[in-house]
C-alpha cells in the first residue's frame, strides 16, 4: 500500500476514493479503540464505537478543517460515540481490566516478580478507572493513557481548557481514593 | 512541550502509571469492516437509483403489454417472418415512451449490476 499523509488521505477520500479512507483506519484504529474500550469498559462495544466513529468520520470528511489534524477530530468523535454509548447501555456489565492484558506485554526488566507486581498494580489501576463516571474515564483515558496534551484533550472532548484541567483534576482525585478503598478492603 | 511537562509532580506517579497500560490489539478484520460498512453505503445507494429507474419502467412496460399485447405480438412475429425471408412486409410500431422505459430499465440494470460487483466479497481486499 502507498503511504499516504492524513491530508493526502483525505483529499482522495474527498474526491471520491473510498479506499484511501483505509490508510486512515489503520493508523488511528489501534488509538480510536483502545479510547473507546476504556470508556465504555466492554471489548465488543469498543469495536463498534469505534467502527462507528470512523463511519461518522467518513461521512462528515467535508466538514474537516484540513489545516488541523486528523489525530484529535477522530478521537473526538470516538469519545462522544463511546460516551454516547455509555449512557444508552450504562455498559458496566462487564467491565474490563482485571486480568485482562494482551499477551505481547514485555516482561519487566527487573524480573519476572516485579513484572507480576507491577502488572497487578495496572490491574489494580483499571479496575478503579472503570468504576469512574464515564466522562472521567474519558478524561484519564485521553490524557494519560493516550499521553495528549490538556489542549488536545480539550479538543477531542470539545469542551474548554479549564473545564479539562478541573476534570482530570477530580478524575485523578476520585481514582485515588477508589485505589485508597481498594486497598485498605484488601488489607482488612 | 512533552505531554507529560505540564504536570504536577504529584500527578506523575499517577501518569507514569496509566502510561504504561499496554494497549489492546484491534479486534482482527476490524480494517475490512469499517471499509465493508463504507462499501455497503455506496452500495445501498446504487441500489436505491437501480430501483428508483426500474420501478416506474417495469410498471410502464407491464402496462403496455396488458394494453397493447396483441400489437407488440404482431410486431414481432412480423419481424420473424421478414427475417425468415418469407416476405418482405416487416412493420411494426413502438411508441416513445417504450422505447424511453426500456432505456430506462438498462441503466437500471447497469447500476443493480455495478451494486453486484462491488457488493461481491472476492473483491474486497484482506488484511494484512
Amino acid at each position: 500500500m502507498v503511504t499516504r499523509t492524513d491530508q493526502e488521505a483525505i483529499q482522495r477520500c474527498l474526491a471520491g476514493d473510498t479506499d484511501a479512507f483505509s490508510t486512515l483506519v489503520e493508523r488511528y484504529g489501534g488509538r480510536v479503540y483502545n479510547i473507546a474500550l476504556r470508556i465504555t469498559n466492554d471489548s465488543d462495544a469498543a469495536a463498534d464505537c469505534a467502527q462507528e466513529a470512523f463511519i461518522r468520520a467518513y461521512r462528515a470528511l467535508h466538514q474537516y478543517d484540513p489545516n488541523l489534524p486528523f489525530g484529535p477530530w477522530i478521537y473526538r468523535i470516538a469519545t462522544n460515540a463511546s460516551l454516547n454509548h455509555v449512557q444508552r447501555w450504562h455498559a458496566h456489565e462487564s467491565p474490563i481490566g482485571e486480568g485482562e492484558f494482551p499477551e505481547s506485554l514485555e516482561p519487566d526488566e527487573a524480573g519476572p516478580e516485579s513484572s507480576l507486581l507491577r502488572r497487578e498494580q495496572l490491574d489494580e489501576v483499571l479496575a478503579a478507572m472503570a468504576g469512574l463516571p464515564a466522562h472521567y474515564r474519558a478524561a484519564l483515558t485521553l490524557r494519560h493513557l493516550q499521553q495528549l496534551s490538556y489542549q488536545e484533550v480539550a479538543d477531542s472532548l470539545g469542551i474548554p481548557l479549564g473545564t479539562v484541567k478541573t476534570h482530570l483534576h477530580r478524575a485523578r482525585a476520585a481514582l485515588q481514593a477508589r485505589l485508597h478503598a481498594r486497598r485498605k478492603e484488601r488489607e482488612a | 512541550m512533552t505531554p507529560t511537562a505540564d504536570l504536577d509532580p504529584s500527578e506523575r506517579d499517577l501518569d507514569l502509571l496509566l502510561a504504561a497500560v499496554p494497549p489492546q490489539a484491534l479486534p482482527f478484520g476490524f480494517r475490512d469492516r469499517v471499509m465493508s460498512r463504507l462499501g455497503d453505503r455506496r452500495v445501498t445507494w446504487e441500489w436505491i437509483v437501480a430501483a428508483l429507474l426500474a420501478v416506474p419502467s417495469v410498471v410502464f412496460l407491464t402496462r403496455q403489454m396488458l394494453v397493447h399485447g396483441e400489437d407488440f405480438a404482431q410486431a414481432i412475429t412480423n419481424v420473424v417472418t421478414a427475417a425468415s425471408s418469407q416476405t418482405d412486409d416487416a412493420f411494426f410500431f413502438v411508441d416513445g415512451l417504450t422505447i424511453i422505459a426500456l432505456a430506462l430499465l438498462g441503466v437500471a440494470s447497469a447500476f443493480a449490476a455495478h451494486a453486484l460487483l462491488a457488493s461481491d466479497p472476492g473483491r474486497r481486499s484482506v488484511a494484512p
